[in-house]
């Protein structure tokens, strides 16, 4: 039976494994390949080291080596420690007609010192594991976790559990089968069989588009993202109402005004006719003059208050101060105020030749002299006359209090001018009242007119804040109208997804069935007609006359049943099996080996010598040569 | 020995596996786009822009939800 798009493995090679070597050379167009081994040469960790490799990516692999149920187990040669080492396994197998070269490279020590110290982990003190896988002798050649990837899209990583058989993984599906609580392990395995390959990578493109889309939103394209948007687009919303309403009510409060206005606007017109006509002019007067002295009264008031502000501070100024103190020393020194007499005119007296009054231009004899020496002592000091003849100053401001209270008087003396005009009116109580009520009504008009302004103002900053808060909005409804196209391609993923997990479901069913039906098949054709087998979503039973139980069919059966299930769930062909009778009973020997060779297209046998017996006639075996340098092995 | 029983193991469930699957999803393709596309092994060519495009196209422009 042979299929060129069929996996066919080539060759194995494992140097510096535990400081051991396997090499297992295969014969591509041969189906069969049978290696008998003694027990301790290296067959489980044939299979184990093949796991290893496909089921662990290059950035995944240190620590997840498991041997002989240590996990993790180490790879590196304890026989001598802190040594350079490199352990290479190599996988030569073809598919299609091209050939691929899988090699795992693993340098590193050995660290007795790190085993001692570390409970759960090895010695092994790795430096790299590199991966690569070279096709067509060198054509293509992909490294690092890639590799993995084409493991996996070729199906030999996902299937490395199946295909990879060996005492370990019957007991385990044995245990899965007949234990309740280990059920869900077996659901496990089926539902991802029972997915087929075209679904995942249709999810798998799905699930690309939709990165694609997040990428380029980030999270805005969720739904929450959507739903923050719609919420701010209502806050808006709400926010513009409130602030119609509010214009609206202050339009309101301006047309009230307006309306009002209008009305005293009337009045004041009635008023001022009725003024007109009742000695009107004379009310004007009167109150105009009342206005004038009530003005005049607010101005003298703070003409005074100037002054006296004023006078206080020249006073209170440190140079003034200071002078004002000299002058009072002065007093009490000499009794009177000073005389004011200039010292420069003293000295133009005395200086002159010969020295001559000024003031009457008499010549001055010794004793005249003598006089005119001794006024120097009664005259005041130069700077206090200044004082008493300087004009006042003040930041500058020349401070003539005269001319202040000239003007002072001036105004009390038209205060009193009006006062008496005022005096000299006589008007009626009925024409005051008129005046004062149109007054009164001017007064409103302006109030009304201040408060229109304010609002108008108020009104005016509503109306931008409402065309901010449209163009925010119209801004947002833009935003989610992009944001429901981005949705409407995202809906349609989720939709897609679900249409595809709805179609797993509807073939999960019938694939169950089908994979019943064929390991009910093929236990019957190889423990015979009384058994069979059968799959349901939660157990896996081997059948005895009709009677489904996790106790039927003993060891032999269950070994039977575990193979068959590990055949149904492999996505390739070759079979590699460690031990492959093991307690199975002659009887049925021969069946199994028979259904080996017709479910596979390469199968490759680890034997004891002790399995040889009933089992290997039918695979007709080529004689095989096993290179292993230490170990002793046994040629078919 | 029934050759065909034991080819049943791998080829029956791959075989009918997939082609079950293609049938189920041939019929809903028709109501989903993406699925159509993705399935046609198209989906690459296309932009979201353009996918955006041809969903509104085949569907219509959902109304804003006040």
């Amino acid at each position: 039976m042979k299929n060129s798009s069929s996996i066919r493995f080539s060759y194995i090679d494992v140097e510096g494994y535990r400081g051991r070597n396997f090499k297992l050379d295969l014969d591509p167009s041969k189906s069969q390949h049978v290696f008998v081994m003694d027990g301790n040469t290296g067959k489980t960790t044939l299979i184990e080291l093949l796991r290893w490799c496909f089921n662990y990516k290059e950035s995944n692999a240190e620590g997840n080596f498991r041997h002989m149920f240590a996990d993790p187990a180490h790879v590196m040669d304890w026989d001598f420690p802190d040594e350079e080492q490199e352990c290479i396994i190599e996988i030569g197998f073809s598919k299609k007609g091209q050939d691929y070269v899988f090699k795992r490279t693993t340098k590193g020590t050995y660290s007795i010192e790190k085993d001692q110290e570390d409970e759960k982990g090895t010695g092994d003190m790795i430096e790299s594991i590199s991966d690569t896988l070279e096709i067509d002798r060198g054509s293509e050649v992909y490294q690092g976790d890639k590799v993995n990837e084409i493991l996996n899209e070729l199906r030999i990583s996902p299937s490395a559990d199946y295909f990879l058989f060996d005492g370990e993984r019957a007991r385990e599906y044995m245990l899965y089968a007949s234990d309740k609580k280990e059920v869900h392990n077996l659901v496990e395995a089926i539902n991802k069989r029972v997915t087929p390959r075209r679904l995942t990578t249709y999810k798998q493109k799905l699930n690309e588009l939709q990165k694609r889309i997040y990428d380029e939103l980030g999270s805005k394209a969720s739904k929450q993202g959507q739903t923050r948007i719609f919420n701010k687009i209502n806050d808006i919303k709400r926010e513009i109402k409130k602030a119609e309403k509010e214009k609206t009510d202050f339009e309101d409060e301006i047309k009230i005004r307006r309306r009002k206005v209008l009305e005293f606007e009337n009045r004041v017109e009635e008023l001022d006719k009725k003024i007109i006509d009742s000695k009107s002019e004379e009310l004007e007067k009167r109150h105009d003059l009342e206005k004038k002295i009530n003005t005049l009264k607010t101005e003298i008031a703070s003409k005074r208050e100037n002054i006296i502000g004023n006078l206080l501070e020249i006073l209170s100024s440190e140079k003034n101060f200071n002078l004002i103190e000299d002058i009072k020393e002065n007093i009490r020194e000499k009794g009177r105020l000073p005389e004011p007499y200039r010292e420069d005119l003293i000295d133009i007296c005395l200086n002159s030749d010969p020295p001559t009054c000024e003031i009457c231009d008499r010549e001055l004899d010794e004793e005249s002299k003598e006089k005119v020496k001794k006024l120097r002592e009664q005259v005041a000091p130069h700077d206090i006359q200044n004082f008493l003849t300087a004009e006042v100053h003040k930041d500058n401001k020349k401070y003539d209090m005269g001319e202040l209270n000239k003007k002072i008087n001036e105004d009390l003396e038209e205060y009193e001018d009006l006062v008496g005009e005022l005096e000299s009116l006589d008007l009626s109580e009925k024409e005051e009242k008129l005046i004062n009520e149109r007054d009164e009504k001017r007064e409103k008009i302006r109030e009304f007119e201040s408060e229109i302004g304010d609002y108008e103002g108020e009104v005016e900053a509503i109306e931008s804040l409402i065309e901010e808060k449209k163009e925010e909005k119209k801004e947002l409804e833009k935003k989610s109208k992009m944001l429901k196209q981005y949705r409407m391609v995202l809906d349609e993923i989720e939709s897609a997804k679900e249409a595809i997990q709805i179609t797993k479901g509807e073939i999960k069913d019938e694939t169950i069935d089908i994979i019943s039906d064929t390991l009910a098949e093929s236990v019957n054709y190889i423990l015979g007609d009384d058994f069979s087998a059968r799959l349901t979503e939660d157990s896996l039973l081997l059948g005895q006359n009709d009677r489904f139980h996790r106790e039927v069919g003993g060891m032999s059966g269950k070994l039977i049943l575990s193979y068959c299930f590990a055949e149904s769930m492999t996505e390739v062909n070759p079979m590699i099996i460690d031990t492959p009778v093991g307690n199975i009973d002659d009887s049925v020997r021969e069946k199994l080996s028979e259904h080996l060779i017709t479910n596979h297209n390469q199968i490759i046998l680890l034997c004891l010598p002790t399995e040889l017996d009933y089992f290997i006639d039918p695979m007709n075996p080529q004689k095989e040569y096993v290179e292993n340098k230490e170990e002793v092995t046994w040629l078919l | 020995m029934s050759e065909a029983a034991t080819v049943n193991i791998k080829k029956q469930v791959n075989e009918i596996m997939e082609q079950k699957a293609k049938k189920i999803l041939n019929e809903k393709k028709e109501q989903n786009i993406i699925l159509k596309l993705v399935m046609n092994e198209e989906i690459e060519n296309y932009s979201v822009d353009e996918l955006k495009e041809k969903i509104i196209n085949e569907k219509g422009e959902l109304e804003y939800e006040e």
